[in-house]
């Protein structure tokens, strides 16, 4: 079945948009707990914290879970949550 | 917005490592942080198709079964959560997925990508997207394997790279690893043809 429009538009973008990722989906995982905590604090996210980026921005599978870590994360601090 | 974690005592280990009563006690009390963070950030993702209880007592065998890789660059019960959405996503898009006919990913051996028809689009559609459309799809019939076309038409259906991985009976980093490539090696085919990404994007 042919791409839509949109789903060219999203290929395209996504070729425009990639660029060499240091990391592999297991190695952005295991940096989730430090990356969200720096992330929270307002920390400067260089180095690793970078590379976590970058790959967030490469795969959406990273990326979903991660916003799940921080929804979760932030539940676990809300008082009216406890 | 800037927030301040609040500090943990830093006895996980020795108390999850300890005797039967003070294990217990910690168990409980991890098992409780858990849903708590779960709870709110499950049911309202994949149809909240798992039940946060059972998902829970998973990550807790998880975590149990991880603690020595637990390096203690964040307080451990952020990384005890962060195992836990991992396993929780994980089973969430099993089930989510189990039933969607996938037949981009079955039919191995047949399948080709395959680009709409550039000029069918809505009017506003520019030439310099037509043009383009026609190099990326030869550069997808000429550069790309089969397996790399598969996974991209997969991720453009919406299908998580996990789901993928496991119609391929592969893992989900090589499957990333496979998008990735295919993704590289399309820009570099345009560059090779002189479009560079200000191309790319402006025809998008």
């Amino acid at each position: 079945m042919p791409l839509s429009p949109a789903q060219l538009r999203e290929l395209l973008q996504g070729v425009a948009t990639s660029s060499p990722d240091s990391l592999d989906c297991d190695g952005c995982c295991d940096l989730f707990a430090e990356f969200a905590e720096a992330e929270l604090q307002g920390q400067a996210l260089t180095g690793a914290y970078a590379a976590v980026r970058n790959h967030l921005r490469q795969c959406t599978c990273c990326a979903y879970e991660y916003e799940t870590l921080l929804e979760a994360l932030r539940a676990t601090e809300d008082p009216d949550n406890a | 917005m800037t927030r301040v974690i609040a500090s943990e005592p830093d006895d996980w280990l020795p108390r999850l490592r300890g005797a039967p009563e003070l294990r217990e006690a910690a168990l409980d009390q991890l098992r409780e942080f858990l849903v708590r963070g779960l709870s709110r950030a499950l049911p309202h993702r994949y149809d909240g198709c798992v039940g946060v209880e059972d998902i829970t007592q998973i990550a807790l065998l998880k975590i149990l079964n991880s603690l020595e890789s637990f390096r203690g660059q964040s307080r451990f019960t952020t990384w005890a959560l962060a195992i836990a959405i991992r396993v929780a996503m994980s089973e969430m898009r099993r089930k989510y997925y189990r039933d969607v006919p996938l037949e981009t990913v079955t039919s191995a051996g047949t399948f080709r990508l395959e680009l709409a028809d550039p000029t069918a689009e809505e009017p506003e559609a520019i030439e310099s997207r037509a043009t383009l459309a026609a190099l990326l799809g030869r550069l997808i019939a000429e550069t790309l394997s089969e397996k790399q076309q598969i996974a991209i038409r997969g991720s453009l259906d919406e299908l998580p790279v996990e789901v993928i991985a496991e119609r391929l009976q592969s893992n989900r980093n090589a499957v990333y690893k496979l998008l990735h490539d295919a993704r590289m090696k399309l820009r570099e085919g345009l560059e090779a043809h002189g479009v560079t990404v200000d191309d790319v994007m402006t025809a998008v």
